[in-house]
């Protein structure tokens, strides 16, 4: 059982089931308390007349709880796992017949779904007519984005034609995007609504609308030659116009085992929930990888977040791409702390470098929005009103403003009088910091985007207030 | 970054449109979108001549991480005392925060709670980052803040200026006179008022030249506060008159009485018939507040001006026989306000607390405190906890004497509380809880307010929690329970790691 209290923790759907469960988690509320290596399990008093039978299996987690809370997990399920993670839940000879009953019921679904995939994949005849339907919807989409972004690159013409000077508002950019989203394409969607955010924001900004342009331009002319396109780059293509990226894909694609490090974890609030992104680098190889997890509504249902300065020894599948970056697990795994910290072995040693990758990024995948800066020995300064981040030769890349005075306070007392190390998101212009590092003890870092999200919280209370 | 689209001119097509300045829009796309690919991949850095600040290692241990997370924890759910409490113990221990959750802190308090020595969790290695990183009033650099403070004092809106007053009276008492000197005719009377209360707070012998001087001011408010300054100085000149002004309104007469013949005492009070002209170069306010009577008025505040100390000496009597003796009178208000004011020293609310200055005579301040908590009504809790706060010792069981006293309604005298340190002693959270909890079951509503139930929560020894809990919950909503199991969580952690 190697789980930390801060990640038993993050697997609660809010602060109060946390809260709630630290609360329980003392080994007075309990009885019955046992553990093997599959499950934990235990008696918790509540309100109810019968103790709750709590059981949280390990592989997953899951849980199941017999309360009537309608969070998932609950707060004793939280509280349980937290009890085992403090080392307070001893091994137990014999499981009860509650607990061993649900998990020979886990383990009889999973076998049966693994038995009608084992069945699906060892009938050729299934598999045939599978993989022909597969190709004709795929074909039936490629039809419809195609003429999507006919229309499109019309109303980009036509952009061009009047000028962008005469454009009027967004021009109309909402109703295209729109209809890219009707027409399966949202990956050129978004692109369309960023230029009509550029185009709308007035004359001052014609250059970024020129180069919102540029970038549509170049999905919208690849989009038009997808069916001659070699296939790695057709699959780029197509996720850049926003097909989705299936597991499928992934698992079949290449698979690398490492002790993968957590760097950082980005979130991004979209439509109907919040997009994670993880991003790791492997101990050994020194490969990067993304991971992105969609949260619907903003809960974590059951996932474990991957705390920052963790590393987990997992095999990772990457997405077929000219640049593999993202990946995913296909077995859950569990995890400890960093043990070595290669930071010189993994990142660049200059703005330079760093940079240089940058534009080799570019070139296997022109519509990269995000790049993963990796720096060591730089220092972090303010210069005036903007933070940068400077390496020994004085070359500099700006931290994307507004830096509160308090996150540049922490990185002040992070390095003290030594240089850091910085994991950051690199949009083309600024760093986005994802968290800082001490290279000259393995013990000092922290999670940059968990302390400006608690930091604007905190500046919106005081507001409220 | 537009530089180079504007040099090849595709910005200009792009602007103008190519209808009028010419060209073949696709050839122009094609363009636009070649260029901003080089762009993107050719960006260049910045070159920065910044010189790296200097900040001195901080080579005091890091607290363990469940004390680390529990602060952060506080922090993020704003609970401040919480926060003070971890923060002084921190500090005490010789240990550190790690920067993420040092820098929520800073968040959540004010920079000047955190360079209060006791819970100083930063020391030197803080104020030397929290200066780099743009803060402002956390350095040792007295030259510059002087200058910052000054300028305050000459540009500020008016409540800036009181706030760089005090500080620069607290910096340098005799500089900040005579900046007061230089442009008191101008002030507006409103602002005379708050600066003299200022003063008052720090009132020292070498103000009273010019005090003497400003008590002629045309302002009656501010000539009343003028006089307040002079009184809590003790000045000579003033002190006599006063004593002998209010002397001859009150008097002791002892007498033997009954059948016993027993020798008691008692108070003859009699207010001053008439207004003398002269009073107002005291600072006495002739016209009565509405409500009040005319000579009753005159009393209170012929009474005020006198120093308490002479009371007793006169009438070979102390503090506690006196007051007792004034509830017999038809004048008790009067000469309880009068005495009390004369006996408190300088207080002034600054930002929303009450702060105790010079002056005052510490052998009242713990009968008037047991006189002035056991009133029916009104309960002078500002007042009170001045009192309190200069009383350390007995502080405790005076609060505990007040709040069991039963006068007036428990949620009325819960504040008493705020003028305790935390953590409290085991056996006041046992009998505040136990209070609490026996008001609750009594079916009176006990309306606790956010900050009491934080304070209470904060403040309570370990043992008592349990029990707090449980009195605050059978009332709770359930935003208030998820608060009360978040102050909980962080407090065990706290008082198992960071012992008090």
């Amino acid at each position: 059982m190697n789980w930390t209290v801060e990640q038993v923790l993050s697997l609660a759907s809010d602060s109060s089931s946390a809260a709630a469960g630290r609360g329980l988690a003392k080994p007075s509320q309990w009885t019955g308390l046992g553990q093997d290596t599959r499950a934990v399990w235990g008696l918790c008093q509540g309100s109810g007349a019968n103790p709750y039978q709590v059981r949280v299996a390990l592989d997953g987690p899951a849980f199941k709880c017999s309360c009537p809370s309608r969070k998932f997990p609950c707060k004793h399920g939280i509280a349980l796992l937290l009890l085992a993670a403090q080392g307070a839940v001893k091994e137990a000879g014999e499981v009860p017949a509650w607990v061993s009953d649900w998990l020979a019921t886990r383990g009889e679904k999973a076998e049966r779904a693994a038995a009608r995939a084992v069945a699906r994949e060892s009938d050729p005849e299934q598999e045939a007519a599978r993989a022909r339907q597969a190709a004709a919807r795929s074909e039936r989409r490629e039809e419809r984005v195609l003429e999507g972004l006919e229309a499109c690159k019309r109303w980009c013409e036509d952009l061009v034609r009047t000028g962008l000077a005469g454009a009027r508002g967004s021009s109309g950019a909402e109703r295209v995007a729109a209809r890219l989203v009707d027409a399966q394409a949202p990956g050129v969607a978004r692109a369309v609504e960023r230029l009509g955010e550029a185009l709308a924001t007035g004359a001052g900004e014609l250059g970024a609308a020129a180069q919102a342009l540029g970038k549509l331009h170049l999905l919208l002319e690849a989009g038009a030659r997808l069916p001659n396109l070699p296939d790695d780059l057709a699959g780029d293509v197509r996720v850049a116009l926003g097909w989705p990226q299936t597991r499928e894909q992934a698992l079949t694609g290449e698979a690398l085992k490492d002790r993968w490090v957590v760097l950082g974890r980005g979130n991004e609030e979209l439509d109907r929930g919040v997009q994670e992104r993880t991003w790791l680098v492997g101990e050994r190889s020194g490969r990067r990888a993304l991971l992105v997890d969609f949260h619907p509504g903003g809960r974590r249902e059951g996932s474990v977040a991957r705390l920052v300065g963790t590393s987990f020894e997992s095999k990772l599948h990457f997405h077929p791409s000219r640049l593999a970056l993202r990946a995913l697990e296909a077995e859950a795994s569990g995890t400890g702390r960093v043990s070595g910290v290669a930071w010189t072995a993994w990142a660049d040693a200059s703005v330079e470098l760093a940079l240089e990758r940058v534009a080799d990024e570019l070139a296997k995948l022109p519509w990269l929005e995000r790049h993963l800066v990796l720096l060591h020995d730089v220092r972090i300064v303010r210069d005036g009103e903007v933070w940068l981040a400077v390496d020994a030769s004085g070359r500099a890349l700006p931290l994307a403003s507004p830096i509160a005075l308090q996150l540049g306070l922490a990185l002040l007392l992070l390095a003290e009088d030594q240089p850091l190390a910085i994991a950051a998101e690199f949009d083309g212009k600024c760093l986005t910091l994802l968290s800082a590092w001490r290279t000259d003890t393995s013990e000092r870092w922290f999670d940059c985007v968990e302390l400006r999200t608690d930091l604007r919280r905190l500046q919106d209370e005081t507001r409220r207030v | 970054m537009s530089g180079k689209i504007a040099r090849s001119g595709s910005l200009a097509a792009l602007t103008l449109g190519t209808e009028r300045h010419g060209g073949d829009p696709r050839a122009l796309l094609e363009q636009v979108a070649v260029e901003t690919l080089l762009r993107r991949a050719g960006v260049l850095p910045r070159s920065s001549a910044t010189t790296p600040p200097t900040i001195a290692p901080d080579s005091r241990p890091l607290v363990s991480p469940s004390v680390a997370s529990a602060v952060a924890q506080a922090a993020r759910g704003a609970c401040g005392l919480l926060v003070e409490l971890a923060c002084e113990r921190i500090h005490r221990r010789g240990e550190r925060l790690p920067p993420h959750v040092q820098a929520l802190v800073l968040a959540t308090t004010s920079v000047a709670t955190a360079r209060d020595p006791r819970c100083s969790v930063g020391g030197a290695t803080l104020a030397q980052a929290w200066h780099h990183a743009g803060g402002a009033g956390f350095v040792d650099d007295p030259a510059g803040e002087r200058a910052a403070l000054e300028e305050r004092w000459r540009d500020g809106t008016p409540a800036e200026r009181c706030q760089a007053f005090r500080r620069l009276r607290a910096l340098d008492s005799a500089g900040a006179r005579e900046l007061l000197k230089q442009g008191w005719p101008d002030e507006e009377a409103a602002l005379r008022g708050e600066l003299i209360d200022a003063l008052t707070l720090t009132v020292e012998p070498a103000d009273e030249e010019w005090l003497v001087l400003a008590l002629a001011d045309r302002s009656q408010v501010v000539r009343a506060r003028v006089a307040r300054a002079l009184a809590t100085l003790g000045s000579a000149e003033l002190a006599e008159r006063a004593w002998q002004r209010a002397a001859s309104c009150v008097k002791l007469v002892s007498e033997r009485t009954g059948l016993l013949r027993r020798l008691t005492k008692r108070l003859v009070v009699e207010p001053p018939a008439a207004w003398d002209p002269a009073w107002v170069n005291d600072g006495l306010v002739e016209k009565a507040p509405s409500g009040r009577g005319q000579r009753a008025w005159w009393l209170e505040q012929v009474v005020a001006l006198a120093p308490a100390a002479r009371w007793c000496s006169t009438f070979e009597t102390t503090p506690a026989e006196l007051l007792a003796l004034a509830a017999e009178t038809d004048f008790s208000r009067e000469l309880v306000t009068g005495w009390a004011t004369a006996a408190l020293g300088s207080l002034a609310r600054v930002d929303g607390v009450f702060v105790v200055g010079t002056g005052g005579d510490p052998a009242w301040a713990r009968p008037l405190a047991l006189h002035l908590g056991k009133l029916e009504k009104p309960l002078p809790v500002p007042t009170l906890h001045a009192v309190l706060r200069e009383r350390e010792e007995a502080r405790e069981e005076l609060v505990l004497e007040l709040l069991g006293s039963g006068a007036g309604e428990l949620a009325q005298r819960l504040p008493l509380l705020d003028a305790l340190a935390l953590p409290w002693s085991a056996p006041l959270s046992k009998y505040t809880v136990a209070l609490l909890a026996n008001a609750m079951n009594s079916g009176k509503f006990v309306h606790l307010d956010a900050r009491a139930v934080e304070r209470f929560t904060a403040a309570v020894h370990p043992d008592s929690f349990a029990a707090l809990l449980e009195s605050l919950q059978s009332t709770a909503s359930p935003a208030r329970s998820d608060f009360l199991e978040n102050v909980r969580s962080i407090r065990l952690v706290l008082d198992q790691e960071l012992p008090a």
